[in-house]
């Protein structure tokens, strides 16, 4: 897969919603983001951003999650 | 029929209010083996032949955090009669993810949809028929706040043979391989899908042919569906319970909530932050400046003095306790003991809230009223009597709940323990209690007309040896009591969550999560409950790192440390400052040192965390986690303090033949100058000479700050009475009032610490601290070293600079944090120590890093043997600290000595060394991290 042309839930802005296509990364941490509903199909809203820039705060399968920056690059959206 | 129920549930799903309805007070708490999680079971109250067991709250049943493995391990190795999902109804969508793993499992299920009151009142239409359908398992709607369904779910849980669960299906190609996994190895359907996952532990029981297949079979898998195996399951859950959620709940809603809206402001760019120092600052305020503070000063002022003590007095002494004394002794045991069933009685009632009234409702009397006006005064007063009154009435006279069915028979009533929170209470169970706990107090406090007349010794031992050190101790109970309020109150109300989210960014910079945050701004009142409020973080190495760092920050306790240094070398504003940037220093240096270490460092931790909705905090939750914590507190002054107290009045009274010192005849001075401490202290003494104060006294007095950090003033108030003023400093001036006298003593006094240093008070590490203030600088001319003035000179030159800063910096935190209070005795025991030289101003500086920094209290080494739950964590934590004590006071002492004296002998020869070696292990890469990272 091209690398550069995928978009990462990183990338999305605020207030913008998106559908998850894949979740990269290894391990607990990715089973732990899909356990937490992130899987292929999800419709994720992007809702703010901390107010030091980093974790995200998203809208997902109806409730609200935070997670950094760098889990988010690993999430793979459309 | 004996049968055994497991509860599992989605943290703040309402696990735990559920629980609690159902088992009253039949509860007990335990941890599960090898891992700091609480394991709580108990049995249902009316049917004692059932065992509940509540399982920590876990999104899933992957083994990935250690609530998971437990539970996973329990569901699976103890095979419970039932489960009992707890599902909260408002989020139906991820609850029913683990809902599908537990079906898995083959064990029966029964789901409990709580919160369906709220979800209601939300708009959701929940068809729990259609739902039992589609799950194959009965469902009940239940709200555990308002004991909604919890009859036809007891009827569940008491019926036999509940159905078969129908676990949830995935797409095709996956079902078979699962079924033909399942049927080829004769196990069950869970241990069949964890197997096509690839789960090592299950692989491992497995012949290599049999792995070999399953392999071949995920792969097939992986290349029809062009994802990997864990995404396919996962998502195959998740699309299997999206598919029949439209037909269960019709109409969603979809406008912006009054949570989201809240949350807007909460956590916004530059309102959040604002709004998080305003509550902290507030919290800090009214629980450790006002409210506890009233409470605090009670305690230590009338309930331990007068109080305590005259009854005590009556009791072994010789002199009966006055009718005024015992009555106060009196109803305040009554009230401490009919607490407990006030509280059950109150639950039942629903007024969670009272019992905060009733805790602060006297201190108003006390310490409010008085300062109003005449009228008002005498209004507010009647008020107060008038509700308490109705409050009383209330208990004895309403019926309760009706439908709260768990008060139990008279003989089961009586059969349990009074003194439990949880659970309800019936007017009978009420009124039978209020009636004995208080004759039992009558009679207690008649005790104290006995006067046994023990001896002195036992009567020393026990009012100043266990009374002085619980009291000191049970004395911030009020204080604590009003903080872990607070804090439970915004953890319920779902804004902690907030905070972690805002102030991540922040704490991974020094290797900490968002979550690190509670911790240590608890800790600034009380290092106990900062301790204990580390259970929040899930990850184990983070949990472990905040205990270890936490009680860096000086507490309530070590206040009067920095009053009595601050009093010694005359800056107490400055001192005040000092102390608070050490302890944020060593907590960010220490995090990101400790991280660097080969214990800590490792893979990078995830933060995936759920911001649960707001919502109104409900008073039974916070209430009974408020009171947990008081409750482990209180323990922990009982047990620890207790023994500790004991030891250090045995220590300080006797001498090594255990002859009783304060009746020994011909001796000089206090009594505690002969006895075994002083003989200890003599022995530890040399290893703090190199941090400038090698005497016994401060060494002793470290000693006993290890009771409670206040200590320390109190033992130097033993150790250097006034009158040794006069022998010892003749030298010195009679007004010697002021510490920067003491500073400049005759250079013939100091045998073996460094005159040079002695003499130079105004040493340059603390030119800047002493040009701030008027008085001193006036002093400084005083000083008749040359040598100095010229260094000085320079050093003023330099710090021009911070002059203004330094000043800014102190107004800033005598505004944020309480300034130590001089009272006249703390200022009488510097003056005292001042005369005594033993300090100079930077050995001073540096006995106060140090206990600062080192072992906290006992109480507080408790708490971090509890969430440690391991003794080698435990001595490595206490260890680490005063390692890290000893060296930052080392490093300042000598180094210190290098920038005044200009000497540099083998102390700063170590000191560089010491500073090199932390540059060195801050600079170098992670260990263990790999390459990705």
């Amino acid at each position: 897969m091209n690398e550069k042309a995928t978009k990462t839930l990183k990338f999305a802005k605020t207030g913008e919603s998106v559908r998850v296509l894949k979740v990269a990364g290894e391990g607990a941490l990715r089973q732990r983001i899909l356990d937490m509903g992130l899987t292929k199909g999800a419709e994720v809203t992007v809702r703010k951003v901390a107010p030091l820039g980093d974790p995200l705060e998203i809208t997902v399968r109806g409730y609200e999650l935070s997670l950094r920056k760098r889990e988010a690059a690993c999430i793979v959206v459309e | 029929m004996k049968k055994v129920i497991a509860l599992a549930g989605n943290p703040n799903s309402g696990k735990t209010t559920l629980f609690n309805e159902l088992t009253g007070a039949n509860q007990y708490v335990g941890n599960w083996p090898g891992v700091t999680v609480d394991r709580k079971g108990g049995r249902l109250t009316e049917h004692e032949e059932i065992e509940l067991q509540d399982l920590p709250g876990i999104y899933s049943l992957s083994p990935y955090s250690p609530e998971e493995v437990v539970s996973r391990r329990y569901l699976l190795e103890e095979k419970p009669d039932l489960v009992i999902n707890v599902v909260d109804a408002t989020h139906l969508e991820r609850n029913l993810y683990l809902t599908s793993q537990l079906l898995e499992t083959g064990l029966p299920v029964v789901v409990a949809l709580n919160m369906i009151d709220l979800a209601e009142a939300d708009g959701y239409t929940i068809d729990a028929e259609a739902l039992s359908r589609k799950l194959g398992c009965p469902v009940v709607k239940v709200s555990a706040l308002t004991r909604l369904g919890i009859n036809s779910l007891l009827k569940h849980i008491l019926s036999d043979s509940p159905a078969p669960p129908a676990p949830l299906r995935y797409i095709p190609g996956v079902e078979e391989a699962v079924e033909s996994i399942r049927t080829d190895l004769g196990v069950t359907r869970f241990e069949a899908v964890k197997m096509l996952e690839g789960d090592p532990e299950l692989l491992s029981t497995r012949s290599k042919k049999e792995c070999h297949r399953i392999e071949e079979k995920r792969l097939h898998i992986e290349t029809e569906q062009d994802d990997d195996i864990a995404s396919v399951i996962a998502g195959g859950r998740y699309d299997a319970i999206c598919a029949f959620i439209p037909d269960i709940m019709p109409r969603k809603a979809v406008k912006e909530t009054f949570s989201a809206k809240v949350d807007n402001v909460l956590t916004h760019r530059f309102t959040g932050p604002l709004i998080f120092v305003g509550i902290m600052y507030a919290i800090y305020y009214i629980s450790i400046n006002t409210v506890g503070d009233w409470g605090t000063g009670w305690a230590n002022d009338v309930l331990f003095g007068p109080v305590v003590g005259g009854w005590l007095a009556g009791f072994i002494g010789n002199e009966a306790a006055g009718v005024e004394a015992l009555t106060m002794f009196s109803a305040i045991l009554a009230m401490i003991l009919v607490f407990p069933a006030m509280l059950r009685r109150l639950h039942d009632l629903n007024l969670n809230g009272a019992w905060l009234y009733i805790m602060i409702a006297p201190f108003v009397l006390e310490y409010v009223c008085p300062h109003l006006p005449g009228y008002l005064h005498t209004g507010l007063m009647w008020l107060l009597y008038a509700a308490n009154t109705v409050l009383l009435l209330a208990c004895l006279v309403l019926p309760g709940k009706k439908t709260a069915n768990n008060y139990g028979t008279a003989a089961v009533c009586f059969s349990k323990n009074p003194m439990k929170m949880t659970g309800r209470g019936s007017r009978a169970d009420f009124l039978a209690w209020f009636i004995i706990l208080s004759l039992v107090a009558f009679g207690v406090a008649l005790l104290g007309r006995t006067t046994l007349n023990c001896s002195p010794q036992l009567q020393s031992i026990i009012t100043d040896g266990i009374v002085a050190g619980v009291g000191a101790v049970l004395g911030f109970l009020p204080q604590m009591a009003v903080l872990f309020f607070l804090m439970a109150l915004l953890e319920d109300c779902g804004y902690m969550a907030r905070v972690a989210f805002m102030m991540d960014r922040l704490f991974r910079a020094i290797g900490l999560s968002g979550k690190s945050v509670i911790p240590l701004l608890v800790s600034m009142g009380c290092g106990v409950p900062g301790v204990m409020a580390t259970r929040t973080i899930e990850n184990e190495k983070d949990r472990r790192m905040t205990v270890m760092l936490t009680t860096f920050v000086p507490c309530g306790a070590k206040l009067p440390i920095l009053a009595l240094i601050g009093a010694m070398i005359g800056q107490t504003a400055s001192v005040a400052t000092l102390a608070y940037f050490a302890g944020l220093g060593s907590v960010i240096l220490g995090g990101y040192l400790l991280r660097k270490t080969h214990m800590f460092a490792g893979n990078y931790t995830p933060f995936v965390m759920e911001l649960p909705e707001y919502h109104i905090p409900r008073g039974v939750s916070i209430n009974l986690r408020a009171m947990e914590r008081c409750k482990a507190f209180v323990k922990k002054a009982g047990t620890v303090i207790f023994l500790a107290s004991a030891l250090i009045w045995t220590l300080t009274n006797y001498n090594w033949s255990f002859t009783y010192l304060p009746e020994q005849e011909g001796l000089q001075g206090e009594p505690i100058n002969h006895g075994m401490l002083a003989d200890t202290g003599n022995a530890i003494a040399p290893i703090f000479a190199p941090l400038g104060w090698g005497d016994w006294k401060p060494a002793v007095a470290t000693v006993t700050g290890l009771i409670a950090k206040e200590t320390v003033v109190a033992t130097f108030g033993q150790l250097y009475p006034a009158a040794e003023q006069a022998h010892t400093n003749e030298a010195q001036p009679a007004e010697a009032e002021t510490a920067e006298n003491a500073a400049a003593p005759a250079e013939d006094e100091l045998p073996r610490s460094c005159d040079l240093c002695k003499a130079n008070a105004l040493s340059a590490l603390t030119v800047a601290l002493w040009r701030t203030d008027a008085d001193a600088r006036a002093c400084a001319p005083a000083e008749p070293q040359e040598e100095d003035e010229e260094e000085e000179a320079a050093e003023q030159v330099a710090d021009n600079t911070d002059k203004g800063l330094l000043d800014y910096l102190n107004d800033a935190v005598a505004w944020l944090f309480p300034a130590p209070e001089e009272d006249e005795e703390t200022v009488g025991v510097a003056t005292n120590v001042a005369a005594a030289g033993v300090f100079t101003t930077l050995s001073a500086i540096s006995f106060l890093l140090f206990n600062i920094l080192c072992a906290p209290c006992f109480a507080a080494c408790g708490a971090i043997r509890r969430e440690m739950n391991s003794s080698r964590w435990t001595l490595l934590a206490i260890g680490f600290m005063c390692i890290w004590a000893y060296i930052v006071a080392f490093c300042t002492y000598q180094i210190g000595l290098l920038c005044t004296t200009g000497v540099f002998g083998t102390g700063q020869l170590v000191a560089c060394g010491i500073l090199l070696l932390i540059l060195v292990q801050a600079v170098r890469p992670n260990p263990n991290q790999s390459a990705k990272d």
